[in-house]
C-alpha cells in the first residue's frame, strides 16, 4: 500500500465562540486505508467532517487533499474534488425513491443542460441511462437492490444509512467520509455494513469513518485517530489505540463523570 | 411490467384528454362565455405550473407571482403598441423579461428561507406594480395601455375567443411539457433534492444557491409568457390586474390542486376558475370563495388534490420525526469495553 497522504490537516481549528470544537488537529489519512475517527460525544468528530467537506470554515489551520490546499472551499465543490460524505443525522431526499436518491449523487458528473432536457437530446438520454444503470449497480453494492423504487423515508433505519452511502458513492469519490454509519443498527445490520465497507475499500477507495461501535472500528480500520474535547489524543493502528493510556482515560473519565 | 401498463394507460388517457380539449371549442364555437372560462383556465394553468415549479419543486416560497405576470403583460403591451412586435416574438421576449427580473429578486434573496423569502417576493410584486403605476409616459400610469392589436398568425387575425382558445391550449401544453421534461432530468432532480434537504444536496455536488436562482428564472419565464398571452387576449393592460390578490389567487390554485405534481396546478386552476362562475351571485366575495376552498382542501387533504412530492410521505408523522437527528438516540457503545 502506498504511503501517500490523500488527506492531511495541519493545526486545524474550529471554534464556536469560546468553544474549541476542534483544536490544532494534525492528522492524515493514507490512500487506500479505512481510517477511523473515534472519541467521546462532543469530541469534535462531526465538526471535523464539516470542515473537511467545506460545510464549516476553519478558524485556523489548513486542509490538504491530494497535496492541494483546499481550505475554505465551498461545500458543493467537495464532490467534484473527490470527497463525498454521509451524515450522522440521516439526510436522504425523503420523498424520492432510493434509485432517485442515488441518481442525484451523479449530479456533477453529468452534462445535461436545460436545452438537452427540454429536447431530450442524446446527451440527456446517455446521462439518464448512465445514472439508472450505474445507480442500480451501486444499490446492489450496498445490498439495496430490492428497495430501488421505495421512497427513502419508508425504508427501515439501517437501510437508510446504507442508502446514504450508495448515494455518496455515486459521485465516485476518492475519499468517502462516513459519519456514524452503524448508528442505530442491530448487530446483523452492522455486520452487513461492515462487509459493504470492506467491499468499497477493496474497490480502491479511501474511507474515513466516524463510529462509536468499537468492534466495528477495530475490525475494519487500518489506522485510527482519537479525538477528545477537540484535541487529537492518539493516532495509530487498532492495537496502539486500544492500549493507549490517554484513550482509556478519555473514555473512562467520561463514563465516570 | 406494471410500470409499462401504467404508462400505456397514461398514454391512452392523455390522448383522450387531448382529443377532448381539441374538440371542445367546436361544440361551443359561438358561446363566448364558455370559451372565455376555458381560456381563463388555461391562462391560470400556465401561471400555476410556473409557480409550482418554484414552490412545489425547489421548495422556495414565492407569493408574488403577479409581479412576473405583470412584467410579461406590460412588455407585450409596449412592444406591440409602440414597436409593432407581434405575439410570436413577444412570447419568448416577455418570458425572458420576467426571468431577468427574477434575477433581480433571486440573486440577493437566494440565501433567504421560508417566510423571509416569501416576504421579499411579496414586496417585489408590489414594487413591480408600483413602478408600472408610476411609470409616467412609459407605462401610462393608472390609465393602462389600450389598443394592443389582436394576435395573428401568417397574417390571419386570431381575434376571436375560438382562436385564442387554441393558442392558450398550445401554450399550456408547451409549458407543461417543457416543465415536465426539465423536472425529469438532472436539473429537476437537483431542484427536488434542494427542496428535500439543501445540505445533502450541496454535499452531492449541487451548487444550491445557483440552482435556486436558476429555478426561479426558469419558472418565472412561464409567468412572463402568460402575461404576454393575457395582453393579446384582453388588448388592454393596467396595473389594476396585478394586485397582490392575483398572486394569492394563483398560489391558492396551486395549493388546492397540490404542490409538487404536474397535474395539481392544472386541476387547481380549473376548480378555482369554475367555482366563482357557479357562484356568480357571490362575485363580490370571490376571494372569500378562494379562501374557503383552500381551507376545505387543507382540512381534507393537506397535500392538495393531486399533491405529489412535497407532503406525500404516507404516514405524515414518521417522516417529520426524522428531521430531528436520530443521532443522539442510539446511545454510543463507546463504553470502555472495546478499548
Ligand atoms: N454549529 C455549532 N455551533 C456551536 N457549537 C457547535 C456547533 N456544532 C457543534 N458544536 C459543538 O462542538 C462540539 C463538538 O461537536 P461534534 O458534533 O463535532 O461532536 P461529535 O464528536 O461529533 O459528537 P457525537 O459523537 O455526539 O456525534 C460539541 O460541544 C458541540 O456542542
Ligand atoms: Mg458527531
Amino acid at each position: 500500500m502506498s504511503e501517500e497522504r490523500i488527506l492531511e490537516t495541519r493545526e486545524l481549528s474550529i471554534h464556536f465562540g469560546g468553544l474549541k470544537a476542534v483544536d490544532k488537529v494534525d492528522m492524515w489519512v493514507l490512500r487506500g486505508h479505512v481510517h477511523g475517527i473515534i472519541g467521546p460525544n462532543g469530541a469534535g468528530k462531526t465538526t471535523l467532517f464539516n470542515a473537511l467537506t467545506g460545510f464549516l470554515q476553519p478558524t485556523g489551520g489548513r486542509i490538504f487533499f491530494k497535496g492541494v490546499d483546499i481550505t475554505g472551499f465551498p461545500s458543493h465543490r467537495a464532490a467534484e474534488l473527490g470527497l463525498c460524505r454521509s451524515f450522522q443525522n440521516i439526510k436522504l431526499f425523503k420523498t424520492m425513491t432510493a434509485i432517485e436518491n442515488v441518481r442525484v449523487g451523479f449530479h456533477y458528473r453529468l452534462r445535461t443542460t436545460l436545452l438537452d432536457a427540454i429536447f431530450r437530446t442524446r446527451r440527456f438520454r446517455e446521462d439518464e441511462r448512465l445514472t439508472l444503470e450505474r445507480g442500480r449497480e451501486l444499490l446492489e453494492t450496498m445490498r439495496l437492490g430490492q428497495y430501488a423504487d421505495f421512497k427513502a423515508a419508508k425504508l427501515p433505519y439501517g437501510t437508510q444509512r446504507r442508502l446514504e452511502i450508495a448515494r455518496a458513492l455515486a459521485s465516485d469519490p476518492e475519499l468517502l467520509l462516513l459519519d456514524e454509519p452503524a448508528a442505530g443498527m442491530n448487530p446483523a445490520e452492522t455486520a452487513e455494513l461492515s462487509a459493504c465497507i470492506r467491499r468499497i475499500s477493496a474497490g480502491g477507495r479511501t474511507i474515513v469513518v466516524i463510529e462509536h461501535d468499537m468492534r466495528l472500528i477495530m475490525e475494519i480500520c487500518d489506522r485510527i485517530t482519537v479525538l477528545n474535547q477537540g484535541l487529537k489524543i492518539c493516532e495509530g493502528d487498532a492495537e496502539t489505540v486500544r492500549h493507549d493510556p490517554g484513550v482509556i482515560q478519555a473514555y473512562l473519565g467520561r463514563s465516570a463523570g | 411490467m406494471i410500470s409499462r401498463l401504467v404508462r400505456q394507460e397514461r398514454t391512452v388517457f392523455l390522448a383522450l384528454l387531448a382529443t377532448a380539449l381539441l374538440a371542445f371549442p367546436l361544440a361551443f364555437r359561438e358561446n363566448n362565455y364558455i370559451l372565455r372560462i376555458a381560456i381563463n383556465i388555461f391562462l391560470y394553468a400556465i401561471l400555476c405550473t410556473s409557480l409550482n415549479m418554484i414552490n412545489g419543486y425547489s421548495g422556495q416560497f414565492n407569493i408574488g407571482q403577479a409581479g412576473f405576470y405583470c412584467i410579461g403583460a406590460y412588455t407585450a403591451a409596449i412592444l406591440s403598441t409602440r414597436h409593432g412586435i407581434g405575439i410570436w416574438i413577444s412570447l419568448p421576449v416577455c418570458g425572458l423579461m420576467a426571468s431577468v427580473a427574477s434575477l433581480l429578486l433571486g440573486i440577493p434573496t437566494a440565501r433567504l428561507k421560508g417566510i423571509f423569502l416569501a416576504m421579499s417576493t411579496l414586496g417585489f410584486s408590489e414594487i413591480i406594480r408600483l413602478i408600472v403605476l408610476n411609470g409616467g409616459e412609459f407605462t401610462r400610469g393608472p390609465m393602462g395601455i389600450p389598443g394592443i392589436p389582436p394576435a395573428s398568425l401568417f397574417g390571419w387575425e386570431l381575434g376571436t375567443n375560438f382562436h385564442m382558445y387554441y393558442l392558450a391550449l398550445l401554450l399550456t401544453a408547451l409549458t407543461v411539457l417543457i416543465c415536465a421534461n426539465v423536472l425529469d432530468s438532472r436539473i429537476g432532480r437537483a431542484w427536488i433534492a434542494i427542496r428535500e434537504d439543501e445540505l445533502a444536496a450541496r454535499a452531492m455536488g449541487i451548487p444550491t444557491v445557483r440552482y435556486k436562482i436558476y429555478n426561479l428564472a426558469f419558472s418565472t419565464f412561464w409567468a412572463g409568457v402568460a402575461g404576454c398571452y393575457y395582453a393579446f387576449l384582453s388588448n388592454f393592460v393596467s396595473a389594476d390586474s396585478f394586485h397582490l390578490d392575483e398572486g394569492f389567487v394563483i398560489l391558492g390554485m396551486v395549493l388546492v390542486g397540490g404542490l409538487g405534481s404536474i397535474a395539481g396546478p392544472l386541476i387547481g386552476a380549473a376548480i378555482l376558475v369554475i367555482i366563482p362562475e357557479i357562484f356568480r351571485f357571490l362575485a363580490e366575495y370571490r376571494l372569500i370563495l378562494y379562501g374557503v376552498a383552500i381551507l376545505i382542501t387543507m382540512h381534507l387533504r393537506p397535500q392538495g388534490i393531486c399533491g405529489g412530492g412535497v407532503m406525500d410521505t404516507g404516514d405524515a408523522g414518521s417522516v417529520r420525526d426524522q428531521d430531528e437527528p436520530p443521532d443522539s438516540e442510539p446511545e454510543p457503545a463507546t463504553g470502555g469495553d472495546g478499548t
